[in-house]
């Protein structure tokens, strides 16, 4: 019976992989271990739900125990979710849970793989925790039923010990994943491999991006990449002759969003990644944040900054990111331009200091 | 009223009540420590889930030879069990609201339990009693992962409503209208042909 569930397991998986392999651009062996460890987990599921059935022999036990694992796997991620929503990386038992949390926290994403050792500790729980479900069912006596568990509790605190205090240590980023795809002709464009596919519809926006700030600043950068760093692990480090990017993709593996869109966040803070604590800034302060990058970017361009620079272009923004456009370009020219400059270099120094101030407070170009 | 006992004892009906309950009372807790309405509506859902399939087990005596050999008419009273355990369960689920945080109104639940119970009854006549848990909730996880936000408007053309019904929120006429068939469909189907043996 296990090895029926497990092989339903790996048909599910050859049908995804006949949807997304036509479309994939970067396949490495290595990810196949995630679905082994997948496949694995079939076995304790079928030999512990045996084990229950086996003790509990009433026509009400599968219906509450399939009904008690649906709400365990669908709650046990929520509740991770909001854990780290205010701010923490969830600890790494959350992997001895059977589902994909990390996922839906948002600590992982597709430039990340599993380490060898979340593997094996995956592996090691599974492992005990089959070794008691088998032993729980073919228990003749009430202490060998009490022995079953033995295997379970000891592959607990083994993975406990084994696995990283926080999840994000549990993944690392796949270098065959981030390796640069660029074009072939200056300047130089690149994207990650996993999202080769996207690299016709960003050289456009990124070309326009970059002759805008070479034309309109007075040190601009000479190339585009895509972004790979994520939350938890922002390792990219940002330099003065790269504008860093991230994009959202479709299904098929092109870029979500028209190119307008992708140039307005090229240009966001003159061609800078947000250098500013999401979970620590008060909201006052990225607001403040955000607004002048939206303004710098607006100048750039040429045109009276949207709304959202994640939402709806077509709507006019709010009334203080209008009101700071409006006060840079009533500005001599050669302040605008020196003032969208010191903007830059502030958000590629990451010096903490106030955006909108330097765009047109008191602050100024130092 | 002794025979009624007798007949409910032998239904086992004790034990789907406690289900009811535990379940009911297990799954309401857990919706109540959360805050974020996806994971409260999913779990409403479940609760009603596990209320349908308490019915499952009951619709089957012990014996189902030694049953029919009782010169009764089975059909009516066959109907009415289905039709009591329905409105039982409608009952004890519709009581979380004396805690100030309901599951869902009494028309969600009802609607809820009259499809779900509906197939169970189907299941029951098709599949046996103890395996007729399965069609509600194979349905009704086969389009949890469909779930928009709970709450948002219905969407999408009739039969896609009619498909989705479990899901939909309260007062979606096409959803209303597939409960009272399932239960309906169900209700005679058990009636007439009883549990498969």
């Amino acid at each position: 019976m296990a090895l029926a569930v497990v092989m339903g397991y790996v048909g599910m998986f050859a049908v995804g992989a006949g949807y997304v392999g036509p479309l994939a651009s970067y396949f490495p062996i290595g990810s196949m271990w995630i679905v082994a460890v997948g496949a694995l987990s079939m076995v304790p599921a079928v030999w512990l739900g045996l084990a229950i059935g086996s003790r509990l022999p009433s026509a009400l036990t599968p219906p509450v125990l399939a009904i008690a694992g649906v709400a365990a796997l669908l709650v046990a991620p929520e509740m991770l979710f909001h854990a780290s929503q205010s701010g923490g990386d969830p600890p790494g038992t959350t992997l001895l849970l059977p589902s994909v949390a990390a996922a839906r926290t948002g600590t992982m994403t597709e430039f990340l793989t599993a380490t060898a050792r979340t593997h094996l500790t995956q592996v090691l729980w599974l492992a005990a925790l089959a070794t008691t479900g088998l032993a729980c069912f073919t228990a003749a006596s009430r202490r060998a039923v009490v022995a079953a568990f033995l295997p379970a509790v000891l592959g607990a605190a083994l993975a406990v010990l084994l696995l990283p205090g926080r999840l994000s240590a549990a993944y690392v980023l796949d270098q065959g994943a981030i390796a640069p795809v660029c074009t072939a002709d200056a300047p130089k464009v690149c994207v990650t491999r996993t999202h080769a596919a996207a690299l016709d519809d960003l050289r456009g926006p990124a070309r326009q991006a970059l002759a805008v700030l070479s034309a309109k600043l007075p040190t601009a950068p000479t190339s585009v990449a895509e972004d790979y760093g994520s939350t938890h692990l922002d390792v990219q480090p940002q330099r003065a002759h790269t504008v860093l990017v991230t994009f959202r993709v479709t299904d098929a593996g092109r870029t979500a969003d028209p190119p307008h869109e992708i140039l307005w966040d090229l240009l966001a803070g003159a061609g800078t990644r947000p250098c500013v604590d999401v979970n620590q800034a008060q909201l006052e302060q990225l607001a403040r944040h955000f607004r002048a990058r939206l303004v710098a970017a607006a100048w750039l361009i040429g045109q009276p900054p949207p709304a959202d620079p994640d939402g709806n272009k077509d709507r006019p923004a709010d009334h203080e990111t209008l009101q700071a456009w409006e006060t840079l370009r009533g500005l001599p020219a050669t302040e605008q331009r020196a003032r969208v400059a010191a903007l830059r270099r502030s958000e590629l120094a990451c010096d903490g200091r106030d955006l909108l101030d330097i765009l047109v407070g008191q602050g100024g170009p130092r | 009223m002794r025979w009624l006992a007798l007949y409910l004892r032998s239904r086992s009906a004790p034990a789907a009540v406690a289900a009811v309950l535990g379940t009911t009372a297990a799954l309401w807790s857990l919706r109540h420590a959360i805050d974020e309405p996806q994971p409260r509506g999913i779990l409403a859902l479940l609760a009603f889930l596990a209320g349908a399939a308490a019915i499952a087990p009951g619709l089957a005596g012990a014996d189902i030879d030694l049953d029919r050999t009782a010169a009764i008419a089975w059909p009516p009273r066959r109907a009415a069990h289905v039709i009591v355990a329905g409105a039982a369960v409608i009952g004890i689920l519709a009581a979380t609201a004396l805690t100030g945080d309901p599951l869902a109104h009494a028309g969600p639940i009802a609607r809820a339990i009259t499809g779900m119970g509906g197939l169970v009854a189907l299941g029951a006549a098709t599949l046996g009693a103890s395996h007729a848990w399965l069609p509600p909730a194979t349905w009704t996880l086969l389009v949890l992962p469909l779930t928009p936000p709970f709450g948002t408007a219905p969407t999408g053309p009739t039969y896609e409503l009619m498909l989705t019904w479990v899901i939909q929120p309260a007062g979606t006429t096409p959803a209303t209208v597939t409960a009272v068939i399932l239960g309906a469909a169900g209700t005679l189907t058990y009636a007439v042909f009883g549990t498969r043996r």
